[in-house]
């Protein structure tokens, strides 16, 4: 793990890096969103902290979605030959086993499949099924994630020139929020 | 079940009741209605004042804002960090907790074992992580709502 983004304007900021993702990739995530917002006070930094943090997490539900599925796809399986008019139970779990034990079990369980004009997408969807709820819940949170992303960037692209501006000053017109761009999807 | 009798009895003794009266015992009972204070953005504890009081100092600092304003700031970017800190515990908790690994594609290369490890802690901490993103999303809109009308006062001519 490298060290974690040094703040110039002392605000704490923990990254929101589990022990299952990279340190490095969130570097990198952060020194690209730091090009794009060029902090230069508190203001600046903390929208910066807001649009890597919520970048992260909506990057950690995209990865995590399919993951999802995959964590059913033995139950997956079953459920697609039974609904196929298999009740064995033993020859269920046969094909759920085969799956996941190596690429020629999967070979088999698609050959299986192809006979009814199916493919492994039945299994996809299988298990789409079995997890609708969560699945549900991690597209709405990652939904979220993305909003607040791109609203700290609209946020800053809006503000920074009036928060800049000292009260004695001249008044400012606000920029509208057509003039804003979307963020860079590398970035996100 | 109480009878009609007990019933008046209890409201009689009821009438007695005054609360608590020590200093002590008012306290606790303050306490009450208290869960996990992740969704009471604006009162911060007496160990968080300081810290609320030094960034609020670096926000005027910083921003030339008025004292009122930048306290608002820092109490909802501190609720923030406090709730980003939660989100996160709860799914290293939800990691730790879980047992051995359930079959999965992981083997097989269509996930990796660490995408599938998270998906699995993600899906377990999940209650938590709703109600986490409820409070983010409230305390985000109130900082940017005093962002917002700061802004909007520098436009308007002898503000």
């Amino acid at each position: 793990m490298t060290n974690k983004p040094v703040s110039k304007y002392r605000l704490s900021f923990k990254p929101p890096v589990l022990p299952t993702e990279s340190q490095e990739d969130f570097d990198k995530l952060y020194s690209a969103a730091e090009q794009l917002f060029k902090p230069e006070n508190i203001f600046d930094e903390m929208l910066l902290n807001d649009f890597v943090t919520s970048a992260w997490e909506q990057m950690r539900f995209q990865r995590c979605k399919p993951a999802l599925l995959a964590t059913d796809y033995w139950s997956a399986v079953k459920r697609v030959f039974s609904r196929l008019g298999i009740n064995d139970s033993k020859k269920l779990e046969q094909f759920a086993d085969h799956w996941l034990a190596s690429n020629e079990g999967k070979e088999e369980v698609r050959k299986a499949l192809a006979v009814v004009s199916l493919d492994e997408t039945a299994i996809e969807a299988a298990a789409l099924t079995i997890r609708e709820k969560d699945y549900e819940i991690f597209t709405r949170l990652e939904s979220t994630s993305g909003t607040r992303r791109d609203r700290s960037l609209r946020t800053n692209l809006e503000l920074r020139p009036l928060l800049r501006k000292l009260k004695s000053d001249e008044p400012t017109e606000p920029s509208t929020a057509e003039e804003v761009p979307q963020p860079k999807s590398e970035a996100a | 079940m109480a009878t009609e009798k007990q019933i008046a009895a209890n409201r009689q003794n009821a009438l007695k009741s005054t609360g608590p009266r020590s200093p002590a015992g008012k306290r606790r009972s303050s306490h009450n209605a208290y869960r996990h204070g992740l969704s009471v953005g604006l009162a911060p504890a007496i160990e968080a004042r300081a810290d609320v009081e030094a960034l609020a100092k670096v926000i005027v600092d910083d921003l030339q804002i008025s004292q009122e304003d930048a306290s608002v700031i820092a109490l909802t970017e501190l609720d923030l960090q406090r709730i980003r800190r939660v989100k996160h515990a709860a799914i290293a908790m939800a990691d730790a907790s879980q047992g051995a690994p359930a079959p999965t594609d992981a083997d097989q290369g269509a996930v990796s074992g660490d995408e599938a490890r998270m998906a699995r802690a993600m899906s377990l901490a999940l209650p938590e992580l709703r109600k986490l993103d409820r409070y983010e999303r409230q305390a985000a809109a109130l900082r940017h709502r005093t962002l917002r009308g700061i802004a909007r006062d520098r436009t308007i001519p002898g503000k």
